[in-house]
């Protein structure tokens, strides 16, 4: 965790305020020339991300998801917000017909993705997937209940549920000023009108060589991109990506590399980019049916 | 898949039900400081400079600790719960070492009343295991020259209802010191002569148990209900050992007067109920109203009812009338004066009287009104404003007093 003091900075009619929270340069970018309002509305949005890094991170001992992950099929009290990205999550499972899973972080214990050709034995895999399945997880009254051995992960909601948080914090804390929240590469704008002569935010997306791929104008909405062009193995001329099917514990089939979405929240566009990752080799057949803008990479 | 053309829409939806209910979560790791500065001036008698300082720090994840620190600086005659008469009148300093004379129909003041006192108390608050329990732990240390005290106290609570409930029980237990200047009276010894007034021992003490049952109920977004039971029961010494009650003997001549300490029970049990309505209105505004009713087994019954009403003034400013009406019944053993035939004996520790105008009829109202300011950060400034003015069966208890009080709250 990173507590130090953001690092502001000025531009043309915009201020940049960066700091490190989830393992990834953030930003805050605020239109406008007030240099003091930069540096208050980047301390709110570094706070909120480094309070949701704490509460949900699954590399900490001390929180929620430590307490839940341990409570070996004992009731866990969870606070309101817990109980919402819970609900959030069973949205996904049941839209996914159970590929978007939470539980499926178990998965890891077999797969190391790190670019080596170490693909797990089935026997490892099949060990593993008794202790997957939102559907075996059970809430009542403020309490969730998650079978020993299994495991809840909010990786893949946390950093786009951050974005929209810190976004909409520091959007109440300033009226009518536009903003643009980048935690990581998902990245969110507020929809105000910047400046007088309605100018909008340009987005570089990167291509896997490092370079700028394409160029994006945009001025309300928010964008985020699931794959990672590093994240694989490669064993006997078979490339294995990082999304795991969580029905057969098994990387997801003919998966694009990467797919970027734009949609209303960051929330919308992450999830809409992982679901059409689980979608293997449909994925563009879904992102079309879904009438989002959207870039894949395979 | 589902039908594939519902899953945006629905996502849509879900993303905007999870972040529309998230309420601001408050930032950690920042201590909250409160302090304030009082300043009370009774008519003619009391006033008091008060700061205190208050500072919370939030642990993370619902976890509080809070320290406080208060400087009481008391200066100006006090009741010495003799009776205005009618003749001057003379009584003897605590000490034993002066007297002063009270002049014929005023209020007998002993006006050798100065103190400063200090306290100090810490609370720590942590969340339980599976966080519905909460659990906060206190320490308070009070210090004055002639009191001391130190206390503990500790408290559950409980979550329900998806927190729409909560039960709270507490308990707490102090000891107090007491060490009177010139020492402890006798009660009912006659304040002159002062040699053989004062009893061989020099400190006394008492201890104090509380138990409080609460539940606090959300009854609907905007309102919250709370009803409080408290249970206090004292035992020890519980007289004002500067107190004195007045002996009228109509066979000593006009404007001789006697004056003797008074007795008070040694324990006093006292059970309050307290209901509480906090309601935010459409416009923002907050009314929060109370009432308690207290009685205990001195005879005393009181009802007290206070509102307070909080109006916003634009996005920064806010004013916040507020009124008070307390009302309170004699004890058991309150007397105004004792005629001769009744006076008991010195050392007489089974009678009780005493003529402290606090434990005899009073009835109190306050109103005033608070104006504050917003700064950044959560920062706060105000400015209370308030007037008391108190009646009751005699003329010790009718006093009036202004309350100024300024306040800076900030982030640190």
């Amino acid at each position: 965790m990173n507590n130090s003091a953001p690092a502001i900075t000025r531009h043309e009619g915009w201020h940049a305020g960066r700091f490190t929270a989830m393992a990834s340069p953030c930003e805050l970018l605020v239109a406008g020339d007030d240099a003091s309002l930069a540096v208050h509305l980047t301390a709110i949005a570094r706070d909120e991300a480094l309070r949701i890094e704490r509460k949900f991170s699954r590399y900490r001992d001390d929180n929620i998801v430590a307490a839940i992950n341990r409570s070996a099929g004992q009731p866990v009290a969870i606070d309101d917000e817990v109980s919402r990205l819970l609900d959030y999550a069973d949205t996904c499972f049941r839209l996914s017909g159970g590929l978007f899973d939470i539980t499926s972080g178990v998965l890891r214990r077999a797969w190391k993705f790190d670019g080596s050709d170490r693909v797990p034995s089935p026997t490892q895999v099949e060990a593993l997937l008794p202790y997957v399945g939102w559907e075996k997880v059970r809430r009542e009254d403020g309490q969730v209940i998650v079978p020993p051995g299994m495991e809840l992960d909010f990786g893949g909601i946390g950093k786009e549920y951050a974005v929209d948080s810190a976004l909409r914090l520091a959007s109440a804390a300033a009226e009518d000023v536009s903003l643009l929240v980048n935690f990581g590469g998902d990245l969110a704008t507020n929809g105000a009108r910047f400046g007088e002569a309605a100018r909008e935010w340009r987005v570089g997306i990167e291509a896997p060589d490092g370079g700028v791929a394409r160029l994006l104008r945009i001025r309300a909405g928010a964008l985020a991109t699931s794959g990672d062009a590093r994240r694989f193995l490669l064993k006997d001329g078979v490339r294995y990506g990082h999304i795991l099917d969580p029905r057969n514990g098994w990387p997801v089939r003919d998966a694009p590399r990467s797919v970027t979405v734009i949609a209303g929240t960051c929330l919308e566009a992450g999830t809409l980019s992982t679901l059409a990752i689980l979608q293997g080799h449909d994925a563009e057949a879904f992102l079309a049916s879904q009438g989002v803008e959207h870039w894949i990479l395979r | 898949m589902k039908k594939k053309q519902d899953v945006r829409s629905a996502l849509a939806l879900a993303a905007g039900s999870l972040l529309a209910a998230t309420g601001a979560q408050a930032g950690d790791g920042d201590w909250t400081i409160d302090s304030a500065l009082l300043v009370y001036s009774e008519t003619d008698r009391v006033s008091a400079v008060e700061p205190v300082v208050s500072a919370t720090r939030d642990l993370g994840d619902e976890e509080t600790l809070n320290l406080k620190l208060v400087l009481d600086s008391l200066t100006g005659p006090s009741a010495n719960g003799a009776q205005v008469e009618e003749y001057p009148q003379t009584f003897s300093t605590p000490s034993g070492e002066a007297t002063y004379t009270v002049p014929a129909g005023e209020v007998p003041l002993d006006d050798q009343f100065h103190d400063t006192r200090g306290a100090f108390s810490a609370s720590w608050t942590t969340p339980l295991e599976n966080r519905l329990w909460k659990r906060t732990l206190g320490a308070n240390v009070s210090s004055e020259f002639d009191f001391f005290s130190l206390g503990v106290n500790g408290a559950l609570s409980r979550d329900l209802n998806k927190r729409n409930t909560t039960l709270t029980a507490g308990l707490g237990f102090e000891v107090d010191t007491i060490k009177p200047v010139g020492g402890v009276p006798v009660p009912f010894a006659e304040m002159f002569p002062v040699a053989g007034s004062k009893s061989t021992s020099d400190t006394e003490d008492r201890t104090v148990t509380d138990l409080l049952l609460g539940i606090t109920q959300v009854i609907d977004r905007n309102t919250v209900m709370q009803f409080n039971y408290n249970l206090s029961m004292s035992s020890g010494y519980m007289n004002d050992p500067y107190k004195v009650v007045t002996v009228v003997d109509p066979l000593d001549p006009p404007g001789t007067f006697t004056y003797v300490y008074e007795n008070r029970p040694d324990s006093r049990t006292r059970h309050a109920l307290y209901w509480e309505t906090k309601h935010a209105f459409a416009s923002g505004n907050v009314l929060d109203a109370s009432y308690r009713l207290m009685t205990d087994d001195w005879g005393i019954m009181s009802n007290t009812l206070d509102a307070r009403y909080r109006i916003g003034l634009g996005s920064d400013w806010y004013v916040e009338p507020h009124v008070r009406w307390y009302d309170q019944g004699e004890a058991d053993f309150y007397v105004d004066r004792l005629a001769a035939a009744d006076q008991p004996a010195a050392n007489d520790s089974a009678s009780e009287y005493s003529a402290d105008y606090r434990l005899g009829a009073l009835t109190t109202v306050t109103a005033g009104a608070r104006v504050g300011k917003k700064l950044a950060d959560d920062g706060e400034a105000w400015f209370r404003l308030e007037s008391m003015t108190q009646s009751g069966d005699t003329g010790q208890a009718d006093l009036s007093a202004i309350v100024l009080e300024a306040g800076y709250t900030f982030k640190w």
